[in-house]
């Protein structure tokens, strides 16, 4: 059981400022739906704060903004948002298909972006899909009574298991991405069932293809569930930039780099889950402009332990 | 306790109070308001039984501080439709036979009207994909979406109205007739109260110490503490018991409260009773415990070793031995062609009832003490309880409150003693509603099992003997192994006629947690060797599955392998529906090629995909398409 005294609902950033300066025993929260299940048997058990601060009412965080380039959106941004709106599903089809992915309905209308990139799960599902979006963390902190904003990429910000770059009293407001209109885009994932389920393994991949639809003029992979960090998938991405968009080439892709697996458990189990995954990340991200029939790829066992060797 | 101030509106009425700054939304609507048709089934976000809209959009109640729902307008089960006006939906669930123990149904309900508010035209798969947040255990799912299905037609216009008030008269017999469940329009309006959902003047709070060793003995239990916490009327170990202090289904072995060593991490030791929940929990926080640890044995044929006991007194680990002799083994092997040996393994199971185990206590005017409980076997609990309270048996009623799920899992008596101890010695009523890992944790569970398998057949596929030795893990206490074993023993061979038969089945008492009841009841851990085994030696055979069991299976008239002499058996009828309804290929398992030309049959289901609502090309289903 989560017990607290004060429950504060600051209004704006200066408020917020304030609040930190006058209570100690804090624990910041936005959605609330991981710190409710955290706070049970088995886990944190009963727990009591003093002070919650919830940051969903802040109004700096009121942020929305799709430009041709660029979007920024508040962290308190619900993954229910990122199914539903309709100016996301067309541009950056990435996010309605992590959103899908993430929990179920009910929590995606609570739970909010920026609680599941601080939070730094090595399972979290945003992070990698944001990570192919080329993201920026937008922070804020005040020093000296001036409210000042830093960005950092969202590679660097994530720096281990549940630890991410925040410093003192900063708080992180807003995510910065590109506007991956003409990409296509797919996420997998699995787990122990369909709705409500932690990734043993997901993949996130948005690419472009040239204007004949042949080859491969950009191309993004990220991973998590297999190690700490979640991370891009550079050189493959490299290997595959230019190049034809053919069974080969894909699969020639998807045993690059199979060795960023650095799980507790399960590697042999997750290293087949995973190439099977990417080769199904690519061909679904470009199968708008192209038809390669995905059962091409029968893994048998040569070709399988040939990518398990690189 | 810290308050705070909330105004919103719930199901249309206006409400400005003072309430536990601490509390979930769910708490609010339960205990401030009595809207208990959001029901707690996991308190994490997984189960949706406490599902509600907040400004129109449905969220879990369990996942939301009551500070965050302040200046919201909330709607509840309690504002979809009364049991005399239900709602399309609520009809619909209604003929469909979609509410079986109800627990999950008013948050089902919710789910289905937030899938058909956002999507008046949604189709099965994305009916499926908006309600994937919630679970229920009894139905299979299939009746709660043929109600969607059914509701969101006749909303559109599509089907007439009168479908929802369609049921069929039986004529001979009531299988497979859709007839009016009395019970649904309680539960689907979420009117029905489980023990969780009963309040009572001047009710107490229970809440239970638990061991955290497999097998130690108890040193010291030091309640100074705990008892100094304002708010708590008492606190009960098992010094409290007024009469006999061992209870169980067919042995007398468990004490109500840990008496003076512990047998599994879980294992009751003390209870508290106190005004708040909050004073209880804080009370079990402050007592302090001394173990000596003991060697814990979890394996359960290490168990039959008797090396550690679990039980001293007994001077043995063995629970029951069940053995079934007819013909001669020997023999029927020494007639074999084929003669396959095999170990099969099964694991503990939870229940997973939708609903945590909850009762109420009190001791009535008459001095009469009175457990309200979901119990699955309250006639025996009754019997029981009198025992260990000193009870004439008139004086000990037993009250079974709605079962939200039971499984066999609350036919066992787990907690209903604490309630008694607390509610005798305070006088004033005693709830107490578990949390879901507590109930995970302390609960029995299916027995884990260990089968060795022997059997002998001709080439033709006759079956010419069959030996079976189960040990199964009955964890510290007897509870319903004893039943179990002769189920096992009874049901296990299969419905196959076997002139030479061997079986055992042994349950042991281990350090793990305890085994009980649970559906079937110990013939699933020895039928899945028999059906498993028998797999095996059809492709050993050549020989089509349906074949081989058709070849051995029993016949109107046969005697079963405990001399039951069978006026009926169906077995052919269910072998020949199931080859159909399959569209069986035909043949050894083994004598197909790559790909199985049974599937992907119209009446077999497609594996689960995600994105229904994507509106996309990326519907992928067995790959892409």
């Amino acid at each position: 059981m989560l017990r607290y005294d004060n429950y504060f609902i600051p209004k704006n950033l200066a408020e917020y400022f304030d609040l930190l300066l006058e209570v100690k025993n804090y624990r910041i929260v936005a959605g609330c739906t991981d710190i409710l299940p955290w706070a049970r048997e088995g886990r944190a058990g009963d727990v009591h704060i003093e002070n919650i601060i919830d940051i969903t009412n802040i109004k700096e965080l009121d942020l929305f903004d799709i430009k041709k380039e660029k979007i920024t959106i508040s962290a308190t941004t619900t993954f229910q948002k990122l199914f539903t709106d309709p100016q996301i599903r067309k541009d950056i089809k990435i996010l309605p298909q992590v959103a899908v992915w993430f929990a179920d309905d009910q929590i995606r209308e609570q739970a909010t972006i920026g609680g599941n990139l601080v939070n730094a799960s090595p399972a979290g599902d945003g992070a990698p899909a944001f990570l192919t979006l080329n993201a920026s963390v937008i922070i804020n902190g005040r020093k000296d009574k001036q409210i000042y904003e830093r960005k950092v990429t969202l590679d660097k910000f994530i720096l281990g298991r549940n630890k991410v770059d925040l410093q003192g009293n900063e708080i992180l407001t807003a995510i910065e991405m590109d506007n991956t209109s003409g990409y296509g885009a797919s996420f997998e994932k699995v787990g122990h069932r369909r709705s409500l389920v932690i990734s043993t393994v997901c993949v996130s991949c948005v690419a472009k293809t040239d204007a004949s639809g042949k080859i491969f003029e950009d191309i993004r992979i990220a991973v998590a569930g297999v190690r700490e960090v979640p991370c891009r998938l550079s050189k493959t991405e490299l290997f595959l930039k230019g190049k034809n968009i053919n069974e080969d080439n894909i699969l020639a892709a998807s045993m690059l780099e199979l060795d960023v697996i650095n799980s507790r458990s399960r590697k042999e189990y997750r290293k087949e889950v995973l190439q099977n995954f990417i080769i199904r990340a690519i061909i679904k991200s470009v199968s708008e402009r192209i038809t390669i029939q995905e059962n091409y790829f029968d893994l048998t066992k040569e070709k399988q332990l040939e990518g398990l060797s690189v | 306790m810290y308050k705070l101030k909330i105004n919103l509106e719930v199901n249309g009425r206006k409400i400005n109070k003072e309430v536990n700054s601490h509390y979930r939304l769910l708490d609010f609507l339960r205990e401030d308001l009595d809207l208990t048709g959001s029901k707690e089934g996991c308190g994490a976000g997984e189960c949706g039984t406490c599902s509600v809209f907040v400004d129109g959009k449905l969220v879990k109640s369990c996942l939301m501080p009551v500070a965050k729902a302040s200046g919201k307008k909330i709607e509840t089960i309690e504002y979809q439709g009364t049991p005399d006006n239900l709602s399309t939906l609520q009809k619909a669930f209604y003929q469909t036979g979609a509410s079986q123990c109800g627990f999950c149904i008013p948050g089902m309900v919710m789910a289905a009207t937030s899938t058909l508010r956002n999507n008046p035209d949604a189709n099965i798969e994305e009916i499926k994909e908006e309600m994937g947040g919630n679970i229920c255990r009894c139905t299979g799912y299939q009746k709660i979406f043929d109600a969607v299905e059914l509701a969101r037609d006749v909303i559109s216009g599509k089907l007439d109205p009168k479908l929802l008030e369609q049921y069929s008269k039986p004529k001979d017999s009531y299988l497979g007739a859709n007839v009016k469940r009395i019970d649904a329009p309680s539960k689907v309006t979420g009117r029905l109260k489980y023990a969780a959902d009963m309040k009572m003047p001047n009710m107490l709070h229970m809440q239970v110490f638990r061991s955290t060793k497999p097998h130690a003995k108890i040193k010291k239990l030091d309640l100074t503490k705990a008892k100094q916490v304002p708010g708590v009327e008492t606190i009960v170990t098992c010094n409290d018991v007024p009469g006999i202090d061992n209870f169980g289904v067919f042995i007398e072995d468990q004490p109500v409260l840990a008496r003076d060593k512990v047998r599994y991490v879980g294992e009751a030791i003390a209870a508290v009773a106190a005004d708040t929940l909050e004073a209880a929990k804080e009370a079990i926080s402050k007592i302090e415990i001394e173990y000596e640890d003991l060697p814990a044995l979890f394996d359960s044929e290490e168990a039959l070793k008797d090396k550690i006991l679990i039980h001293e007194h007994y001077k043995t680990n063995l629970v029951k031995h069940i053995p079934i002799r007819k013909g001669n083994v020997e023999e029927g092997f020494a007639k074999a062609d084929l003669i396959v040996e095999e170990k099969f393994s099964t694991q503990a199971v939870e229940h997973a009832y939708l609903e945590p185990m909850a009762g109420v206590g009190y001791v009535d005017y008459d001095g009469t003490l009175v457990i309200i409980s979901p119990s699955q076997n309250i006639t025996h609990h009754r019997h029981m309880m009198a025992k260990i309270m000193n009870l004439p048996i008139h004086k000990v009623r037993f009250i079974m409150s709605p079962v939200g799920g039971g499984f066999g899992g609350k036919e066992d008596m787990i907690y209903q003693g604490m309630l008694a101890l607390c509610a005798m010695k305070t006088r004033l009523p005693v709830k107490y509603v578990m949390t879901r890992e507590e109930d995970i944790i302390s609960t029995a569970k299916r027995h884990p099992s260990r089968t060795n398998y022997k059997i002998g057949l001709t080439k033709e596929g006759k079956i010419t003997a069959v030996q079976i030795k189960m040990i199964a893990d009955g964890g510290a206490y007897g509870c319903s192994t004893e039943g179990v074993m002769r189920k096992a023993a009874i049901l296990g061979a299969g419905p196959y006629r076997i002139d030479n038969l061997q079986m055992d089945t042994i349950g042991v008492y281990t350090n793990n947690t305890p085994s009980g009841a649970f559906r079937s009841f110990g013939a699933l851990q020895t039928e899945f060797a028999t059906e498993s085994i028998l797999d095996i030696c059809a492709e050993k055979l050549n020989m089509d599955p349906f074949e081989l069991r058709r070849k051995n299976m029993f016949v109107a008239g046969d005697l079963t392998h405990t001399k039951q002499k069978l006026n009926s058996a169906s077995i052919g009828t269910v072998l020949n529906e199931l080859e159909t309804l399959a569209n069986w290929e035909k043949g050894a398992p083994n004598s197909r090629g790559q790909i199985r030309k049974d599937l992907n049959s119209n009446d077999n289901r497609d594996s689960c995909f995600l994105g229904a609502r994507l509106n996309d090309k990326l519907r992928l289903s067995g790959g892409i398409k």
